[in-house]
């Protein structure tokens, strides 16, 4: 123990838990001076007894001085008032109010730019939840796998189809272990006869299991057998509804392709969201009544689903699946040089992740969802800056109001309780209204999305609890900075009418400011890359002449009635005046032929086949699409072999054989539907598909039979005119049908409409983030002059004319949006060139974009911030400098 | 009139506020009351009952309170001066008085058994 000894400090401290104590737990109406009499005494102790004894008597007389359970008998002539007494809150809500009254433009500006940002938020959360809930209402939804086919093949395997072999299904279900259920699925394409009319729904071949491993409702019909017996069928209520109106259709008939007769044996709810899109489900075993061969394994065409049993292992059955192709269809394989295997996909990932694509359903992206929900949470925290740069820059004229509530005796947590509920309510009330706005333009949405979100997603309780929790959270994240500020002014100063400086908390605004401008830019700077690509790709050279193609659909006619006619129709058609040439054809440009069928060229070996897309043309296929020919000839109508066995390739096929265009003329060339193909001439190469893909190898060949389009090359003279001669003689050929027509050039562009949408998407969400950004900018801007009001008045007494204080007013404004084009420009740069990969035929970013889109964010800034600077500047000095 | 009711160690606090009050108006609080007992009397007296002591003395109205004369030495905190009221010094007077009163009726013998 140290000897006592006397410290060399004045003061030498007590026992601080003494201390403590006594604070806490003495009497509250003495503790000043009972405190202050105990150190005085503690020092007189110290320098007479040594601080050990001190020690010892203060802490005892701290012992005999706590008053644990007094209570103040003092009653201030002034009493506090309680603050949270219905009076106060009343008061709360009439200044909050009145505050809102006194600075419209603000109150709207804070309002307005939150209810923006929630809008945007809550659509594209709309959108998210939307996609994500696809195949999510199934019960057994865990144990639900796909089986893809994957092909491993030099070193690397790729999906080589999200469908697998015929018997593949039947093998798993006699023998892998573990498995519940098999349900093959098959996609065909009927025609439904009603009326005078045919009708096309989605159809799908669905097993008997179907309707038990996956959770769809029936409300008519017996789930066990319903798909059980061939040429049964399973309608959802709507197409129910389509064909049989409000009659029962349980045991009704239904007319498919002219021939077939099946009866209804089941009747669906409408099924919820899924990646498996159907109207009609027909039992399997009709597929095979119908003479369809199940034994082959090298027609991938059939979609095979799994029910695992609730104990069995996915790995441990995925590699028992695996092996069952190379186990029973080995030597077809390895003959086209293939090593095949089967992988499981999970139900819940194959509508987002996998590169499968659903069925009758185009795939969802992940990635566009993650895109999309940064640029939502984006939105959102844009907003969110922005109310509290407004907020901020207002408390200026809260300052006084905060002085006297401190007189009277409001503490700093009171005020921020305050502060922080009038936030809330603002941001309720912004809640309010996006809520509205959203309810507003959800039909806008869906036509620029192209998605029908159901209104009842908006007045779920969950989606209304969860966007008010939102709400609240946001209201009180961007209330707690102004409110801490707020609370912390000194009432002294502030009832002095000292203007409060805010200098401590620049960086936070700039900091802020900055944040909203990089965001801006990144979505302008997107929005020109997309909107140049699609201008590019629109504007590209494909090869062919896309303008003034009519093109009828042949689906709905009786189709034997029309093949077997061909020639006469063709004959009639072309004698219509305006009309130069008429094809039949099974895909246009913009469509897709036949994928992945194997070619055999001359003179190659059999396991070296290529995959090549085949489209069955007609001899003026070439003429109307306005083609070039690069070697060799097109079909001629004379010559009779042209139809037997004349094949015309692109120039990418002639590439993948490795022939000079020039000598491919008049090789042989074998593929299913062609067995002794000749090469009678080459293509230059055109964009059968849009610009997103390169141009494939392909290969023609007439065949009427796969006719699916019927294309008119039309002349110089008026289209709606040969449209109205078309469409008549079509009536009088085929009376009661649907004269189904398009433009070529329209339906090509489709093909971008993706692309079209995303330009669309970001352009809007642009300029919502700019006008946000522009609103706190604003703010900040009027912040600032007031801030310099004295500063300005000097400068202008001494001679600095309107155009100095202006640019003096803006340069520290332009100064932030440089550095966010500083920030922006490689975020952007990398998040367009990670996007324009998924083109083959793309722009380059130049740099102009770049400084467009910065000087574009200058303009605006610089005019967002001009109304206030000149304000500031044009004030008469004297004013501002009169009460000093 | 009611009757002045002091106690001992009360009594002494009084007289000592009433000595330490004479020398000027802010010479009287806890802490030199507290030294001033212990040197006159010779006890060791804890600060705590001598403050309990002046705030019962001040709630019977024998002492009045102020605030003042806050010190670098005691943090900044005020202190509590102390003054005799008119009640106080009518208590002092009396119990004075009453003591007088028992001495004049003491006989002589008995002061000389007690040696004086």
């Amino acid at each position: 123990m140290k000897p006592t000894n006397v410290p060399q400090n004045a003061n030498p401290i007590p026992p601080r838990w003494a201390t403590y104590l006594l604070t806490r737990l003495g009497h509250p109406d003495t503790r000043e001076e009972v405190e202050g009499d105990l150190l005085e005494l503690y020092s007189h102790w110290v320098h007479t007894l040594g601080t050990r004894r001190a020690n010892w008597r203060y802490v005892l007389a701290v012992v005999g001085l706590l008053r644990p359970l007094a209570k103040s008998k003092h009653v201030p002539e002034y009493p506090s008032p309680f603050l949270l007494s219905p009076d106060m809150l009343r008061n709360y809500f009439k200044i909050a109010w009145r505050n809102l009254l006194k600075n419209k433009l603000y109150s709207l500006t804070t309002v307005l730019g939150l209810t923006i940002g929630l809008i945007a938020c809550g659509l594209i959360a709309l959108y998210i939840y939307d996609e994500w809930r696809v195949d999510r209402f199934h019960a057994n939804a865990d144990r639900i796998y796909r089986v893809v086919t994957i092909n491993r093949s030099k070193g690397q395997s790729e999906m080589a189809a999200p469908t697998t072999g015929r018997p593949l299904a039947q093998v798993i279900q006699r023998e892998v272990p573990g498995v519940e259920a098999v349900v093959p699925i098959r996609m065909t394409k009927f025609s439904v006869k009603h009326g005078n009319q045919y009708f096309f729904d989605n159809q799908l071949y669905a097993g008997e299991a179907f309707l038990k491993a996956f959770s769809y409702r029936l409300v008519a019909g017996d789930a066990r057998t319903a798909l059980r017996d061939p040429y049964s069928l399973v309608l959802t209520q709507s197409t129910a509804h389509k064909y049989f109106g409000d009659s029962p259709a349980l045991g009704k008939t239904l007319q498919l392709a002219d021939t077939l007769t099946f009866t209804v044996t089941g009747v669906l709810a409408d099924p919820p969201p899924s990646h498996i899109n159907f109207d009609v489900l027909l039992s399997l075993p009709t597929f095979a009544a119908l003479g369809g061969k199940m034994d082959q394994w090298f027609t991938w065409d059939q979609y095979c689903y799994i029910l695992l049993d609730k104990s069995a292992d996915p790995t441990t059955v995925e590699r028992t699946i695996a092996a069952l192709p190379m186990k029973y269809n080995s030597s077809e394989y390895k003959s086209s040089g293939m090593y095949v295997e089967q992988v499981l996909e999970p139900l819940p990932k194959i509508y987002l992740h996998s590169t499968g694509g659903g069925i009758n359903r185009p795939a969802g992206s992940a990635k566009q969802l993650y895109v999309l929900g940064a640029i939502g949470l984006f939105l959102l925290l844009l907003a969110g800056v922005n109310f509290i740069n407004l907020t901020t820059a207002h408390q200026g004229e809260r300052a006084k109001e905060v002085g006297v509530r401190k007189a009277i005796g409001a503490g700093t947590s009171l005020l921020i309780a305050q502060f922080i509920g009038e936030s809330l309510l603002l941001a309720l009330l912004a809640g309010v209204l996006a809520w509205g706005g959203v309810a507003l333009s959800l039909p806008f949405f869906d036509r620029l999305t192209d998605k029908v979100i159901p209104f009842t997603l908006l007045i779920q309780p969950g989606a209304l609890l969860a966007s008010l929790l939102l709400v609240l959270l946001i209201g009180a994240l961007a209330g707690w900075y102004p409110a801490l500020i707020l609370a912390r002014f000194r009432p002294v100063d502030t009832l002095k009418g000292q203007v409060v400086k805010g200098t401590k908390g620049a960086w936070v605004r700039q900091g802020l400011v900055v944040f909203q401008f990089t965001v801006s830019l990144v979505l302008i700077i997107s929005t020109l890359v997309a909107s140049r690509q699609l201008h590019f790709m629109q504007g590209q050279a494909l090869g062919f002449d896309k303008d003034r193609v009519l093109v009828v659909e042949l689906k709905k006619l009786p189709w034997r009635q029309f093949i077997d006619n061909y020639a006469t129709i063709k004959a009639q058609l072309i004698a219509i005046p305006n009309v130069q040439a008429v094809t039949g054809v099974t895909a246009l440009p913009g469509r897709a032929g036949w994928n992945g069928q194997m070619v055999y060229p001359e003179g190659r070996p059999k396991e070296q086949a290529l995959s090549l897309e085949v489209i069955p043309v007609d001899h003026d296929y070439v003429q109307v699409l306005g083609l070039t020919m690069r070697a060799g000839r097109s079909y001629d109508a004379q010559l009779a072999e042209d139809v037997q066995n004349g094949v015309l390739l692109n120039e990418a096929a002639c590439k993948a054989f490795g022939w000079q265009p020039t000598e491919a003329v008049g090789k042989k060339i074998q593929t299913s539907g062609m067995n002794d193909g000749r090469v009678l001439g080459v293509i230059a190469d055109f964009h059968q598909h849009g610009l997103q893909q390169a141009i494939t190898p392909m290969l023609t060949f007439i065949a009427p039979y796969a006719y699916r389009y019927v294309a008119l090359r039309l002349g110089p003279q008026d289209l709606s005119t040969s449209v109205g001669q078309v469409g008549q003689f079509w009536k009088e050929r085929f009376p009661g049908y649907d004269f189904d027509y398009f433009f070529l050039d329209q339906d090509f562009n489709k093909q971008y409409e993706a692309e079209q949408r995303i330009a669309t998407l970001f352009r809007g969400f642009a300029g919502l983030a700019i006008a946000i950004a522009c609103m706190g900018l604003f703010a900040l801007s009027t912040y600032t002059a007031q801030q310099r009001t004295k500063e300005i008045g000097v400068r202008k007494a001494l001679g600095a004319s309107v155009a100095n204080i202006v640019s003096l007013l803006s340069k520290d404004f332009l100064k932030l949006v440089l550095v966010a084009i500083v920030i922006a420009s490689p975020l952007a740069w990398y998040a367009m060139h990670r996007w324009l990969q998924d083109f083959a035929y793309k722009i380059e970013i130049r740099w102009w974009v770049f400084a467009l889109a910065g000087g574009l964010a200058i303009t605006i800034a610089l005019l967002t911030v001009s109304y206030q600077s000149i304000r500031a500047a044009l004030m008469n000095p004297v004013k501002s400098l009169r009460s000093e | 009139m009611k009757r002045a009711f002091l106690g001992e160690f009360e009594e002494i606090v009084l007289l000592t506020v009433a000595v330490l009050s004479g020398g000027g108006d802010e010479a009287a609080y806890g802490v030199t009351v507290t030294q001033e007992i212990e040197q006159k009397t010779g006890r060791a007296v804890g600060f705590s009952t001598v403050h309990t002591t002046l705030q019962r003395l001040e709630e019977k109205g024998y002492l009045s309170s102020q605030m003042g004369g806050a010190t670098a030495e005691r943090g900044g905190r005020r202190k509590r001066f102390f003054a005799l009221t008119a009640t106080g010094r009518k208590a002092l007077v009396e119990v004075q008085q009453v003591r007088a009163q028992l001495w004049e009726a003491l006989p002589p013998q008995a002061l000389q058994l007690m040696g004086y």
